[in-house]
């Protein structure tokens, strides 16, 4: 997820203004007066029961919907001056059941928007190659494949390199990992978000799964039925303070524990760690009283708290992982203080239970620990 | 004279029918097949046009084949193309249906992606919908040819050419020299040219029929 982002405003790169759909034959419009703006580079996730107008909501936006009324921009320019093909084009669309054209090769499949753009050839070729590999799918292997030669995932996949192909700055993705199965769907949810770390798409994300959407979104818009936005905020504020019941009882209970697993280490403040080698613990003894975090290391690599004795096991945690870990590891380990690790398994201090207690608060999540402070966060994140 | 005998002394006269069978069958399937298939593009998003354009080719093959060669003639006058006009008005029929239903069972799921990459109708239609609609159409022109292959051998009422010819000679001349033998060779020529066509058909769908979707 984007990093704080401090001094210049965030760029609008989609916006809905009082946009309402009303399908004929139906009483009640499907989408009503919904107004949403979507910054440059974030992933807003559309969040919602099934039939609320996340489908129709975010077809809107690439016209595979007209609104009833109402205007939508993308970057800036109202979309229905705009040539609907053309529109397209530049925005990348992943649906559920994928839509891979069975009668192409996944290199075709990839190729299409490309192709439709008049690339030429030599470089239609070389983004597939790219795309395949940004996607974890060995070239070699798949280009020459039919879609029904895949499984679910590696469908998906080639439907997400699809609809990268041009490199759109925005990209649609509806309950794109719903029909996949749990451990298939956790996994490309991590992969996308790493991919996202690098592409920095505007992403704009249906889900009816609220742990898929806390676990992708920079902010998530709760819907309801009839196409409203019941809350948009934050994963972290909509945990801690949902805005009414409707959302609470979407959200489920235990929001301040859940919120835990969004927040990491690296962002509490840590206490320092004084460390002691572990040939001159063991001349000392325990005749010296030994300060109050002090590690005993051997070459580098902490083994046990001075105080607790080689004993007692010692909670440790990297500072990426999340709070909730860290707790998790702490209670493994009957410990109240856990030794913090950076990626390269240097000491960097020790978090302790009561600092998380007295930490765990929504504006704290997704901000770095030398950004707490005065001036408070950044106005996205 | 024998059969075998007859076959022995006039094969090539009963090859060059045959030819003559087929090229009538085939070129009127020719037009059949771009008249149908326009017409399931053109009423595809007009559910009345559709039925309409269904209902009327198909009441075509209700109108008995020897009444609808003599009712072209004064249109086309006799040979070659009052038989093509009749056996394409009779063709349109099942490759229109079999258009219709092909385009028509293309998964929505692809058309929604198709169309969402920025396709456009044309783009959708020839690269989408018309190649996955593909073994449905052949199919339906596989079934208007083996129909026309027999309805054709009628044509020979309208002077038209082919194994008809054999036919009804043979039928005319009952009880006279090589009669039979022309009647028994005119329809055994037919049920054989089907076969073969139908075989072609068979190599056309494996040579045509994207990998992907073959079953
Ligand atoms: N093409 C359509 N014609 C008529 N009603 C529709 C159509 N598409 C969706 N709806 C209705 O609009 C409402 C919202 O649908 P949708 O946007 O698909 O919801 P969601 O994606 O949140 O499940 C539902 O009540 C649905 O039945
Ligand atoms: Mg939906």
């Amino acid at each position: 997820m984007s990093d704080t982002v401090t001094g210049e405003p965030p760029r609008t790169m989609i916006r809905l203004d009082r946009v309402s759909k009303a399908y004929p034959g139906l009483d009640a419009a499907a989408v009503a007066d919904l107004s949403l703006e979507v910054y440059a580079g974030e992933i807003v996730v559309l969040l919602g029961p099934s039939g609320c107008g996340k489908t129709t909501t975010m077809r809107m936006i690439n016209r595979l919907i007209e609104p009833t009324s109402g205007r939508v921009y993308v970057d800036g320019e109202d979309v229905t001056d705009v040539d609907a093909d053309h529109l397209r084009r530049r925005i990348g669309y992943v649906i559920q059941q994928v839509g891979l054209l069975p009668h192409l090769t996944v290199g075709a499949n990839i190729g299409l928007v490309p192709r439709t753009l008049g690339w030429p050839r030599s470089r239609i070729d070389q983004r597939v190659t790219e795309l395949l590999e940004l996607l974890g799918l060995d070239p070699d292997a798949y280009r020459q494949r039919y879609p029904k030669q895949l499984s679910g995932g590696e469908q998906q996949r080639v439907g997400v390199a699809r609809a990268l192909a041009a490199d759109p700055p925005v990209m649609l993705m509806d309950e794109p990992f719903g029909a996949l199965d749990p451990i298939i769907r956790d996994r490309l949810q991590d992969e996308f978000l790493q991919l996202q770390e690098k592409i920095r798409k505007t992403v704009v994300f249906v889900t009816h799964d609220i742990e898929e959407a806390i676990k992708l979104g920079d902010r998530i818009a709760v819907f309801r039925k009839g196409g409203q936005i019941a809350q948009f905020d934050t994963p972290a504020r909509l945990l801690a303070q949902p805005a009414d019941d409707f959302v609470a009882s979407f959200i489920g209970s235990g929001g301040s524990v859940r919120l835990l697993g969004l927040q990491r280490v690296s962002e509490l403040p840590l206490e320092p760690v004084a460390t002691v080698d572990a040939a001159t613990a063991r001349s000392t003894g325990l005749d010296a009283e030994p300060a109050e975090h002090s590690v005993v290391v051997d070459a580098g690599r902490p083994l046990y708290w001075q105080r607790g004795g080689a004993d007692r096991p010692m909670a440790v945690v990297r500072s990426t992982q999340t709070v909730f870990e860290a707790l998790d590891t702490m209670l493994a380990a009957h410990d109240e203080t856990a030794l913090v690790l950076d990626e390269d398994g240097r000491i960097r201090g020790c978090l302790r239970a009561g600092t998380v207690m007295r930490h765990a608060h929504p504006d704290e999540v997704g901000r770095t620990a030398s950004a707490v402070g005065p001036g408070g966060p950044g106005e996205w994140r | 004279m024998s059969f075998a005998e007859y076959l022995g002394q006039r094969w090539s006269d009963i090859l060059v029918l045959g030819i003559q069978h087929a090229q009538v069958v085939l070129i009127a399937v020719g037009i059949a097949t771009v008249i149908g298939i326009t017409m399931a593009v053109v009423v595809e998003h007009h559910p009345l046009a559709r039925r309409t354009a269904l209902t009327l080719t198909g009441t075509m093959l209700t109108i008995p084949s020897f009444a609808l060669f003599g009712l072209l003639i004064p249109v086309f006058s006799l040979g070659a193309p009052p038989a093509i006009a009749a056996l394409v008005l009779y063709a349109i029929f099942p490759i229109l249906r079999n258009a219709v239903t092909g385009l028509e069972s293309v998964p929505a799921d692809v058309v929604d992606a198709a169309r969402g990459m920025g396709l456009s109708r044309r783009g959708l239609l020839l690269t989408v919908r018309v190649p996955l609609a593909w073994p449905v159409v052949l199919n339906g022109i596989r079934i208007a040819t083996i129909m026309s292959v027999g309805i054709a051998a009628i044509g020979a009422a309208v002077a038209g050419p082919g194994l008809g010819r054999l036919i009804f000679d043979g039928l005319a001349r009952m009880g006279g020299a090589n009669a039979l033998n022309d009647t028994l060779a005119g329809l055994l020529g037919v049920a054989v040219l089907a076969l073969i066509l139908d075989l072609g058909f068979v190599l056309i769908s494996r040579l045509t029929t994207p990998r992907g979707i073959r079953v």
